[in-house]
């Protein structure tokens, strides 16, 4: 039987997604992975096979070992298929780092999207929209200081 | 009249109160013997975006698929305005959206348009919520534009620039070039263009009063057939009275922390209450305040007849407050914060107690009042109960409303 993590981030609905996750595997065994300070539903507790709480409910890169060891746990645990509900590029890392055999987000109309992700692409991703961004802002900085709007300038829209 | 309602954000299940606007408007509009089409706007990446299906809602409805790239102030008007032209409708309401709209706006102009603006969006390209460092902000963007320009790029828009990850907020932002110096003389220009401005409250009119000649009020409102008008519980012995707080409790904005301040003071001299809130962080209940989860809408009504008290906390200028109305139309009194579309639900002194926002102490004061007063708890929810019916139920918000605007519309 094909083994299901669903680890939860805050933000959906988490009934939904168990539900999209268990409609799209059927009877594999699913677990809900949640943080400590989460009381999952008896709708959810009735869709999961298995709940798991993490140590912690965020992780920071400044204290790394909590998700070392969160990372550890769902090692160790063996998935085939870790999903995650928002493609972020933290969450793209963890899931690179599952060591599960498929890897899936889903997504927010509800559909079950299979992901590749890799350390180095989620990273090397999330650098370049970095600097791109950095650049763009920089930018806007300046233009936001520099051009004005002058009282009655109804004739810019036009100008066009 | 045949009527078309122009959303670019429309979602079902709402995602707030804008979308209950627009489903509650068009259905008592057709009841009326009207038709009204919806027409939203869906893109895959945004969850903010129309996510509904069009023939799951009981009044036609035609959604416009846009790729992210489409999300722009060229083609997501002409694709609207394409709609329409293929439907022709003798009046346009431009419902909710956010820095698109004034595009949006001319691309219809060839009809009378109604705008509805649901928040501060004209007044604030930051965050719509007027509201920065804890208090109102006393710039408006109408008459502020540089400096307003300036606060929008540096507050919320700028990690999600940096980053280049946009929510469909910064999405329309960028877009719409909001940046810009031309983007205000076009929003200026755009509302002249529409025929009549519907806003929430009296701020909103106030702001926009001196760039419009007809701006009106129309508040939200609830089918106060679905909330069941319970008689106040009563106060048995060992029977802990609850005070309510729904919606979402877990923005600070909503004032949950002012409400814990009041049932600290309260607790410190009593134990007969308990403060139930749709918070999903448990780890916050104790003896006296109990988080009780995320409820959906259809559950959250059965919460108010449980209810003695309600309390709507809001630090900022909350544009109406749809969860007061919703205690109201259950019949329950309402202790609220003298902001926004707030103050003008409750009646002080008559459907609850009004109090300043931020200020536990006099929270504290009339929640001590309402606590120990069964009758005065009794009567207050009457009044409010029926407040909601004559001014906040659908049906008496069209009838009330509506005609002078599409006689406006029409003429």
């Amino acid at each position: 039987m094909r083994r299901v993590c669903v680890f939860y981030s805050k933000g959906r609905n988490y009934l939904d997604v168990l539900r999209r996750v268990r409609a799209e595997y059927g009877k594999a065994e699913l677990t809900a992975m949640t943080p400590p300070n989460y009381r999952l539903s008896h709708q959810e507790v009735a869709v999961a096979d298995a709940v798991e709480t993490t140590e912690r409910a965020a992780y920071s890169a400044k204290d790394p070992k909590p998700f070392l060891r969160l990372v550890g746990r769902i090692r160790n645990a063996r998935y085939d298929v870790f999903v995650i509900t928002f493609d972020s590029t933290r969450l793209r890392i963890l899931a690179a780092l599952s060591g599960a055999k498929q890897c899936a987000w889903c997504s927010l109309d509800g559909q079950i999207v299979r992901i590749r992700p890799t350390v180095v692409g989620a990273l090397a991703s999330a650098g370049a929209r970095n600097v791109g961004g950095r650049l763009v802002y920089a930018w806007l900085w300046a233009y936001v200081r520099l051009a004005k709007v002058k009282p009655g300038g109804a004739s810019e829209a036009n100008r066009e | 009249m045949r009527l078309a309602f122009v959303d670019l954000l429309f979602s079902w299940p709402p995602h707030g109160g804008a979308d209950v606007d627009v489903y509650h408007t068009i259905t008592q509009l057709r009841a009326a013997g009207h038709e009204a089409r919806l027409f939203g706007a869906k893109c895959d990446l945004s969850w903010e975006r129309g996510n509904f299906e069009p023939g799951k809602l009981p009044f036609p409805a035609t959604r416009l698929d846009f790729a992210p790239r489409e999300i722009n102030r060229r083609v997501m008007p002409e694709r609207f305005r394409q709609a329409l032209e293929e439907w022709q409708p003798d009046a346009v309401f431009l419902c909710d959206g956010f820095f698109l709209k004034p595009y949006v706006a001319e691309a219809l102009s060839g009809w009378p348009v109604a705008a509805r603006y649901y928040a501060y969006e004209l007044a604030c390209p930051r965050d719509f919520r007027l509201f920065r460092n804890g208090a109102r902000c006393p710039n408006n963007y109408l008459e502020t534009p540089n400096e307003c320009r300036r606060c929008a790029l540096e507050g919320v828009h700028a990690e999600e620039i940096k980053g280049w990850n946009f929510h469909s907020w910064t999405q329309e932002f960028m877009a719409a070039k909001a940046y810009s110096p031309s983007y205000h003389a076009r929003l200026l220009r755009a509302l002249n263009q529409c025929k009549t401005v519907i806003v929430y409250n009296h701020i909103q009119k106030a702001q926009l009063d001196p760039f419009h000649p007809d701006v009106r009020v129309v508040p939200g409102g609830v089918n106060t057939d679905q909330f069941a008008h319970a008689p106040m519980p009563d106060d048995l012995p060992g029977r802990k009275k609850v005070i309510l707080m729904t919606g979402r409790v877990e923005d600070p904005t909503k004032g949950l922390e002012t409400l814990r301040g009041a049932g600290d003071r309260l607790a410190a001299t009593r134990s007969d209450f308990e403060i139930h809130a749709t918070h999903t962080d448990y780890d916050l209940s104790n003896d006296w305040f109990k988080a009780i989860g995320w409820h959906k809408p259809e559950a959250v009504r059965q919460l108010y007849p449980k209810a003695d008290v309600f309390v709507a906390a809001s630090t900022w200028e909350e544009p109406f407050g749809m969860v007061a109305v919703e205690a109201m139309a259950s019949g329950r009194p309402v202790c609220a914060t003298r902001v926004g579309g707030l103050q003008e639900i409750v009646t002080e002194g008559e459907t609850g107690f009004l109090f300043d926002p931020g200020n536990a102490e006099e929270l504290a004061n009339g929640l001590a009042r309402l606590l120990d007063d069964h009758a005065l708890r009794s009567q207050m929810g009457e009044a409010a109960r029926r407040r909601a019916e004559t001014h906040y139920d659908w049906r008496r918000i069209y009838e009330r409303h509506y005609p002078p605007i599409l006689e406006r519309l029409s003429s």
